[in-house]
């Protein structure tokens, strides 16, 4: 339930924010509950790439495609877009009565994503160095900017309030819910469409391969065999909500930085640990009452050994600790909030995913990776996000009751 | 109208950093538009490391100058203060390299290069080499992207209780792009409005949903930086110098150009506004 309580500090009140809805898109099915139900089921959506790249690699890439525009949003119209449109499918009714019941100028957007539509971008400049000029099709700022989708969404909801996209790179779906409490705690709007999407693209691919950082086969996140990512894509969307009246509440988002190098973790995991530490704190929380860790989990050697001695050393040994970048891959921008998504899931139906490509997994870590399907009761789950620039955020999400 | 009183995050203005960096004329005539002598024209990223100055772009210098100096102006530290930067179209230069690579089938990205391509460069070198843990979070919103970034930067000083740096900045477009014409960084200094600490020229900014139309802007900054989508924060800067009073209208959710042709439904709300009002 909702608590009025005094913030330790006198600084802020602990309050929680109302989930009312929520929905996701990713390589485990292209609706909701097919994702919930793969997720439940533990298989994995990671297949090999269907892009044409020059070396092996699996992707968590969406089992199909996803459908163009209506024609009169053509000038719209990239792989992203159409994804943001899907995520409009199954939650424009709860949007459009929250629109309704605060007013257009109280509701806000925010959109997270590290790619926008670059996927589009890459086509029209290849086009253009060959031939010296941009394809005729090719729009920038309705294409390529970051902003184009927020103008699309605005236009299918009629949300009039704030609007703009956070992009902290693989943080960047956690960390827009961050800036979502900004403003519902401020009073200055009253509910928050949250949504996050990245799509995969040979930017993105290649250029982790130029960090060494890409598994050739199926990614092993907190396995003694771990050797690197999966890239995947995927969209979420959750619907924030002042109102008191819900079965799952975000009740913390803590930030932090790195402060130590732009493509590695801290290795003592100093920074994560800030970041949960000031969830819990928001919350009023303590680390006992963490029942799950969705992790970031990417299945690098040095992330996950960063991640596992910041959760030991916050929340102890015991916790169930998964990673889903075994079924999804790693959704970059989109990954924190589609694992919220996940969370959520854990939260309603009392389990905790099996950490898949966990086994076998590495005893030298510490923590307690969940290998084996657990049916408990999940009050609270933390779920975890790291990204390039040392942009950490822990987001803290339990029922409330 | 004022914006309701209980719609408004209010902070108190400590101290600017503008950066130019491209034409000393452009940047003369900024400044005399400004009423002030301190705009940068050299982007030099004096917070970095001597070798991460040479790898980084305009985009991140100019961002770390203003940075600089809206911290040495105000006090405002960079090491200790979270940082919230804005910009419609980011590491774009850095980008148009990527592409190069991924045009002429490189297999492999350069490391250096695909990591300084993320919208949060800046920051992210800025808290490395200044030891700030603090979170620090970057954004973007097209033409409004003045009025968003004041906004997320305003609800963090509110929410947090806390010093905050916001710099703005949008580089030139490199060809074929063209949406940006001329590179800018701007950098504003905030602080809570309950801690009195005494300053000079001590200016409230209050922000809100404005429940009407603001048609246009009411000023036009100098020549090539009218295309630049962060130049709406420059008339922060004005009436933050001439310790001016009134309000400023920062940005223009404004329905843009093609609304028309996308049906009805676009422009037929009472869009949101961002307005700082100054008090003397």
């Amino acid at each position: 339930m909702f608590r009025m309580i005094k913030h330790q500090f006198g600084k802020a009140s602990i309050r929680s924010w109302a989930i009312r809805s929520w929905a996701t898109a990713n390589a485990l099915g292209m609706y909701t509950k097919d994702a919930l139900d793969a997720l439940r089921g533990e298989r994995s959506g990671l297949r090999p790439c269907s892009l044409d790249l020059p070396f092996e690699t699996r992707c968590g890439a969406l089992p199909d495609e996803p459908p163009p525009l209506p024609s009169k949003f053509g000038v719209y119209d990239t792989r992203l877009a159409r994804l943001v449109w899907m995520m409009l499918d199954e939650l424009e009714t709860p949007i459009i009565d929250a629109v309704a019941r605060w007013g257009p100028a109280r509701v806000a957007v925010l959109l997270g994503t590290s790619t926008g539509g670059i996927a589009v971008t890459e086509r029209a400049y290849s086009s253009y160095r060959e031939h010296g000029v941009l394809p005729f099709s090719f729009d920038f700022a309705r294409q390529h900017a970051f902003h184009a989708a927020l103008e699309l969404v605005r236009t299918r909801t009629a949300i009039a309030g704030p609007g703009y996209v956070v992009s902290t790179a693989c943080s960047s779906g956690a960390k827009l819910l961050a800036s979502a409490v900004r403003l519902l705690a401020t009073n200055m709007v009253d509910a928050v469409a949250a949504i996050a999407v990245d799509t995969l693209c040979h930017t993105t691919i290649r250029g982790f391969a130029g960090l060494e950082l890409l598994s050739a086969d199926m990614c092993k996140p907190f396995s003694r065999e771990r050797n690197g990512i999966n890239i995947g894509e995927g969209a979420a969307m959750v619907l924030l909500d002042r109102d008191l009246d819900a079965d799952v509440f975000l009740l913390g988002v803590g930030e932090s930085s790195d402060a130590h190098h732009m493509t590695a973790p801290d290795p003592d995991g100093a920074g994560a640990k800030l970041a949960m530490l000031s969830a819990l704190e928001q919350a009023g929380m303590t680390p006992a009452d963490v029942d799950h860790v969705n992790a970031h989990g990417t299945g690098t050697v040095l992330n996950d050994e960063s991640e596992a001695r910041a959760i030991l050393a916050v929340l102890g040994r015991d916790v169930p600790v998964a990673s889903t970048k075994g079924y999804t891959g790693h959704m970059l921008g989109a990954g924190g909030l589609v694992e919220v998504v996940f969370a959520i899931a854990s939260l309603l139906d009392d389990f905790i995913p099996v950490s898949l490509g966990s086994e076998p997994f590495d005893a030298t870590l510490g923590i307690t990776v969940n290998t084996q399907a657990t049916t408990r009761r999940v009050r609270t789950v933390l779920s975890n996000s790291f990204a390039f620039g040392g942009s950490n955020v822990a987001t803290l999400l339990g029922t409330g009751s | 109208m004022l914006p309701r009183p209980d719609v408004c995050v209010a902070a108190r203005l400590l101290g600017f950093g503008i950066c130019c960096p491209e034409q000393q004329e452009l940047a003369q005539s900024l400044a005399q538009w400004l009423g002030t002598r301190s705009v940068l024209t050299s982007a030099e990223a004096e917070l970095l490391p001597i070798r991460a100055r040479k790898r980084t772009s305009l985009l991140t210098r100019m961002t770390i100058a203003a940075l600089a100096q809206a911290s040495r102006e105000s006090g405002v530290s960079t090491s200790d203060s979270p940082i919230v930067f804005g910009s419609a179209y980011g590491e774009i230069a850095t980008t148009v390299t990527l592409l190069d690579s991924v045009h002429a089938g490189e297999p492999r990205l350069s490391p250096l290069r695909f990591h300084a391509s993320i919208h949060n460069t800046a920051v992210g070198q800025v808290s490395i080499a200044c030891g700030n843990r603090r979170p620090c979070t970057a954004i973007a919103a097209g033409s409004c992207t003045a009025a968003m970034t004041v906004l997320e930067a305003l609800t963090m000083v509110v929410r947090h209780q806390t010093r905050v740096l916001l710099v703005l900045a949008d580089e030139t477009s490199p060809p074929p792009f063209t949406a940006c014409g001329s590179s800018l960084a701007i950098a504003l200094a905030f602080e809570p409005m309950a801690s009195a600490v005494a300053h000079p020229c001590v200016t409230t900014a209050r922000i809100g949903p404005m429940h009407r139309k603001v048609a246009t802007l009411s000023w036009q900054p100098p020549g090539s930086l009218r295309s630049n989508p962060v130049a709406a924060a420059l008339c922060v800067v004005r009436h933050f110098v001439g310790q001016r009073s009134g309000s400023v209208p920062l940005e223009l959710m404004a329905p843009s150009e093609n609304d028309h042709d996308l049906g009805s439904s676009a422009g037929a709300y009472e869009p949101w506004h961002v307005e700082l009002l100054f008090e003397s």
